[in-house]
């Protein structure tokens, strides 16, 4: 399950596993791209800013702050419920990161554009964090998912419901009835919030 | 007397118009006197909103991963 899975990575690349921390980086690089998108970065910022993140939580050993091997099964990176740690520390190291970017742009590391949008208000920010993180855990909820169900339910589901084809069409290819695809999609609807519950607590 | 009621599959069914005629009457009159069958039936149209949630998001990760450039090695 997801628990496992991200003790697993995080202790694999504490151990320094250069695959660990590329799975790291495919992981969270879209994640830091939309968040450099919405704080108004440009297209060179922003990769710059996955690659400042990244160096960031190497340079800090945020990874390893977690020690996976003191951690109890079943339970992961749990600080404080509903308030996931390094949630909290990935969207710091974002924000800080992005507004160096922003202030070696400006004269004198000035925060201020006369006429532009404020790409550091943090309400906005917030909102942001907020939906980007949503569409992460969405992301992440759909690749726990196809672990957890069986090759053919997960192909239903896929097809019908983040595809879009329609279910007779999808029981067709499929060789189920078209009961048979409503019933996979509720059910994967039913894990992936659960999921995603999970995911909440990390 | 013993009331049935209707599975998820069926108010699938129901709501995408794939019920036959007859059948969809009786569905939409049982749904408006049964609080358990409107209930799973809200639960469907929640589930829609959860997908759309999930299409936009692999969408907006798909459009990413298309302009995204080559993966460094080494870290």
């Amino acid at each position: 399950m997801a628990f496992t899975t991200r003790r697993s990575l995080l202790g694999r690349m504490c151990e320094g596993n250069d695959a660990s921390w590329r799975e790291f980086y495919e992981t969270y690089k879209p994640l830091i791209l939309l968040c450099g998108g919405d704080m108004r970065l440009t297209p060179d910022e922003k990769d710059e800013l996955v690659s400042r993140v990244m160096c960031e939580i190497f340079r800090k050993d945020i990874v390893g702050k977690f020690d996976p091997d003191k951690i109890p099964d079943g339970v992961v990176f749990k600080c404080e419920p509903g308030k996931g740690r390094f949630r909290h520390f990935m969207r710091g190291i974002i924000r800080n990161q992005a507004l160096a970017i922003i202030r070696q742009r400006q004269p004198h590391g000035s925060l201020d554009v006369p006429g532009a949008p404020d790409p550091v208000a943090e309400k906005q920010w917030e909102d942001d964090w907020e939906r980007e993180w949503q569409h992460h855990l969405y992301i992440e909820a759909l690749k726990e998912l196809k672990l957890r169900v069986d090759a053919k339910t997960y192909s239903a589901f896929e097809l019908y419901a983040v595809q879009g084809r329609k279910p007779a069409e999808v029981a067709q290819f499929l060789e189920l009835s078209v009961a048979s695809v409503y019933t996979a999609k509720s059910r994967c609807i039913d894990i992936i919030k659960s999921i995603i519950e999970e995911l909440k607590e990390q | 007397m013993t009331m049935t009621h209707y599975t998820r599959e069926d108010l699938e069914f129901y709501r995408s118009r794939q019920m036959p005629l007859l059948r969809r009457m009786i569905c939409a009159s049982h749904l408006k006197g049964c609080p358990d069958c409107a209930r799973l039936l809200r639960e469907l149209e929640e589930d829609d909103r959860t997908i759309n949630d999930i299409r936009s998001s692999v969408e907006l990760y798909q459009n990413l991963s298309d302009s995204a450039p080559a993966v460094p090695t080494g870290k």
